[in-house]
């Protein structure tokens, strides 16, 4: 925070936000990517110099898509600066003129991003009650609120199991059998040919998301589908858990009606040239995260770190019929509640 | 919007149409009521039928002088052949319509025979595809005596008779038939206290000049639009109370030419709520001039500015090489369409059209003008269409969205998306938040329209076959025709519904009901 002070200081209306956006993700290894776009936002509307309400807006506009260029699939960072511009519009037709909404918004930005913080805390504690004792959980790469709901459970108490799939290509599942096992939950990771093998042992399967869509579907990490088919052959219930500013105006009919293209399916005829393809990619990511940054990396996130380079992870898109409900710290929703809920939202 | 006729235009029929409707119906010719209702489906129709129709004693009989009953003789007339009706249906109860016809009808008919000479069997034939006769309730007797226009009568005009009960499939019985629609198309029904444009509109209605829910609530508007201009509030009366009543039988005229389409009833009930709460203080003129403004502002909000909105978000979701789907015509899919041409993006449509409307030929002519790569069949491939042409998505419109999220919308509709869910094409219906209705229904049956059975039948020219077909098909005992207008959609069929609100899944349809409508 300390250069947006230097920034409105100055009086100089140049606001790094993508700089300051990509230091939240860096300094904090617990914050989503919509809640840091929602605080480098408010950071923005501090450091914003603007005299009319037009002005005003379209500078919040383009700080909103500078971030959402800067990364190569924004689903729920766009989904944060939407929610956040919804905000602030709202504000503005509440309060006015310019200068007392941008003193409102100035002191409700920051209960804004800290109500995004909590909803964490909220969803895990509205959800704990799915896990209980002598449960098996089966998870898939790694989400943040999922743990802490799980982390959650293990607090009070209760004895259960966890079956984490490898989830590659990312092969976050690894990093959170790392954090469950450090709180002494028995965790066991499969690698993702297994998900069907492991359905049968599991009582529930949890799984995060990217976003969460209008039909009450998810885009989470590549795996996802697979894992809700699998459930609902295997007739076990599938929970999504989500933070409500993770819902996006995003109404995809299909895997391939995402608002990005991902290289997912490639063809060769060539083996080597498959390689060489294979490699070159690989140094490419490489190349995208400085050297230094690789180096400091300690205890933050490899994800998050990639994250704030714009090397995002593969998702795929999961229908709402295979979702049996979305655990959001709005309550336990059933997947057609979410356009509900986007519509209150929205109009 | 396309199908909606400008007001000017509005207005011109409105000073003719109401004189000559009156004019065709008033002898009590049995020939004239078929024959206006002929001029209507088919022009061609027309210069054969007129001679016939004059050499026709009843309708020399009738003077000239009765061309312009008044409408206290309309109103008598009227009584006289709803009591007829009810002795005939008496009448047809006791003798289950078999050849001992008897009664009033009994004797005019060889005498009508003779007269007709050798003209009207053909004429007769025309009539009968043309949907004159089947709905005649003395149809057996006739037939049985090979009388062509044998429902003469002196004393009943069978244009009014519905159609025999054994005429009618059993589980639509309940429905609206299309005598109404006949009456009113005929001028019998009495249009005192009706404003002349609400007349033209009702008229084009029945004809499907005016056709689609949204053509209709724009036309409706712009027909209540004038009716509240040449409207003066009664001494004693003050127009925020007496205006609603001045349109209560306007809107029962056109409820009995079609049922009102749920955007029109979402419509009147807004305007009810606007004329009640028009201000007291203000004068006449005042607040005619208020609402007149308002009704352009709906009309440009709920269906212009909605219907744009609809079409750039529906274009938006078409992608380069799409294999588009569509089921008869929709004005908003065929916007949509448009718009993403427009856009450049290179997407190939397969219009699918049924009997007896086929309004997807328009949409095909349309778009193929437009330059769009478009294919047009029945609806009878499209198991091959959808099975072997990579079909992408499947756009449909909407005659209303019901509150449980099913899709009501032209029959077939549901035929089309049942397919679509079973090779797993998305679904997308584009709709108006106008059309939208908490009303609940679960099949096609509880509320529908029947549409004259005669569209079912092919003429003899159309078909060249001399006989057989479905002509005649009064005659033949055990044979029943239904001709509904709407099929329900099961919103499990249904993917996304793109309103100007944004893309909702079925089950948000109440909750943007509640929203567009304030409640």
């Amino acid at each position: 925070m300390s250069e947006v002070k230097k920034a409105s200081e100055g009086g100089q209306p140049q606001f790094d936000i993508l700089k300051h956006y990509t230091n939240l993700l860096l300094t904090d290894s617990e914050i989503t990517m919509p809640v840091a776009a929602i605080e480098s936002l408010v950071a923005l509307v501090d450091a914003c110099q603007a005299t009319t309400v037009s002005e005003f807006i379209s500078i919040i506009e383009g700080g909103s898509d500078t971030l959402k260029s800067s990364v190569s699939n924004a689903i729920s960072l766009s989904a944060g600066c939407d929610l956040f511009m919804r905000y602030i519009i709202q504000t503005l037709g509440n309060v006015g003129d310019i200068a007392s909404c941008r003193d409102y918004l100035r002191n409700n930005g920051r209960l804004f991003v800290q109500r995004a913080k909590d909803a964490r805390r909220r969803i895990a504690l509205l959800g704990v009650n799915f896990v209980r004792d002598g449960m098996t959980v089966l998870l898939h790469a790694f989400s943040r609120v999922v743990i802490a709901l799980l982390l959650e459970a293990a607090e009070r108490g209760v004895r259960f199991k966890a079956i984490v799939t490898e989830s590659r290509p990312s092969g976050l599942g690894k990093r959170a059998a790392r954090v469950l096992r450090d709180k002494g939950i028995p965790v066991s990771v499969v690698s993702d040919s297994a998900t069907g093998y492991a359905m049968g042992k599991c009582d529930l399967v949890l799984v995060g998301a990217e976003g969460v869509v209008e039909n009450g579907g998810i885009i989470n990490a590549l795996g996802t589908f697979q894992l809700a088919i699998l459930a609902r052959s295997a007739k076990k219930p599938f929970y999504v858990v989500a933070e409500s500013h993770k819902f996006v105006r995003l109404f995809p009919l299909s895997q391939y009606d995402l608002p990005f293209d991902q290289d997912i399916i490639t063809y060769f005829t060539d083996d080597e040239e498959a390689a060489r393809v294979e490699k070159e990619k690989e140094e490419k990511k490489l190349k995208n995260i400085p050297e230094a940054l690789a180096r400091n990396d300690g205890g933050i996130g490899g994800d998050n770190l990639n994250r704030a380079w714009g090397e995002r992870p593969l998702v795929d898109f999961t229908g709402p019929e295979f979702i049996t409900a979305l655990i959001t710290e709005n309550g336990v929703l059933t997947p057609g509640a979410v356009s509900e809920e986007l519509i209150r939202i929205w109009h | 919007m396309a199908d909606s006729k400008s007001p000017p235009k509005t207005l011109d029929v409105v000073v003719s149409s109401p004189k000559s409707a009156s004019s065709e119906a008033t002898p009590q010719s049995p020939a004239n009521p078929t024959n206006a209702q002929n001029k209507q489906q088919s022009g061609k129709q027309k210069g054969q039928q007129q001679p016939k129709a004059a050499s026709k004693p009843d309708a020399a009989a009738a003077p000239a002088g009765e061309k312009k009953l008044s409408a206290k003789e309309l109103k008598e007339q009227k009584k006289a052949e709803k009591q007829a009706r009810r002795a005939q249906a008496k009448g047809d109860a006791a003798k289950d319509g078999g050849p001992a016809a008897g009664g009033p009808e009994g004797k005019p008919q060889p005498q009508q025979q003779k007269k007709g000479g050798n003209a009207p069997q053909k004429g007769g034939q025309n009539q009968n595809a043309q949907g004159g006769q089947q709905h005649r309730k003395g149809g057996h007797q006739q037939h049985h005596t090979q009388g062509p226009s044998a429902g003469a009568s002196k004393t009943v005009d069978p244009a009014f008779h519905h159609l025999d009960s054994t005429k009618e499939v059993a589980l639509f019985k309940h429905l609206e038939d299309t005598k109404k629609k006949r009456e009113i198309s005929d001028g019998l029904v009495p249009t005192e206290g009706i404003h002349p444009s609400v007349i033209a509109l009702g008229l084009k209605m029945i004809t499907y000049d005016i056709c689609g829910s949204v053509a209709r609530l724009v036309a409706t508007l712009l027909a209540f639009k004038q009716v509240i201009l040449d409207y003066t509030t009664p001494p004693g009366a003050s127009l925020n109370r007496d205006l609603n009543h001045h349109l209560s039988p306007q809107i029962q005229y056109l409820n009995a030419a079609r049922p009102n389409a749920t955007a029109v009833r979402n419509a009147i009930r807004w305007l009810k709520v606007e004329i009640s709460s028009s201000p007291i203080d203000i004068t006449d003129s005042e607040a005619k001039a208020r609402l007149t403004d308002r009704i352009d502002a709906f009309i440009q909000e709920k269906v212009m500015a909605a219907g744009r909105v609809i079409a750039e978000s529906a274009a938006e979701k078409i992608r380069d090489g799409d294999v588009i789907v569509t089921y008869a015509k929709s004005a908003v899919v065929q916007a949509a369409l448009l718009e993403a041409h427009k856009r450049g993006k290179k997407f190939k449509v397969c219009v699918i059209d049924s009997r007896p409307r086929f309004e997807g030929r328009n949409l095909a002519r349309t778009l193929g003008t437009a330059g769009i790569d478009t294919q047009y069949s029945l609806i009878t491939s499209l198991n091959y269409i959808m099975t072997n042409m990579n079909v992408t998505k499947v756009f449909l419109g909407a005659h209303a969205m019901l509150g449980n999220g099913y899709l009501y919308s032209r029959v077939g509709t549901a035929m089309v998306a049942m397919m679509a869910k079973d090779t797993e094409v998305p679904v997308i219906v584009l709709s108006e938040s106008i059309k939208f209705t908490d009303r609940v229904q679960l099949d096609s049956i509880v509320q529908n329209e029947r549409a004259p059975e005669s569209e079912l039948v092919i003429s003899a020219e159309e078909e060249g076959d001399a006989s057989g077909g479905l002509r005649e098909w009064e005659k033949v005992k055990n044979l029943q025709l239904l001709n509904i207008l709407y099929d329900v959609t099961p919103a499990s069929y249904i993917n996304t519904i793109i309103t100007e609100y944004g893309s909702l899944p079925p089950s948000s349809v109440p909750v943007v009901h509640r929203l567009s409508t304030g409640t």
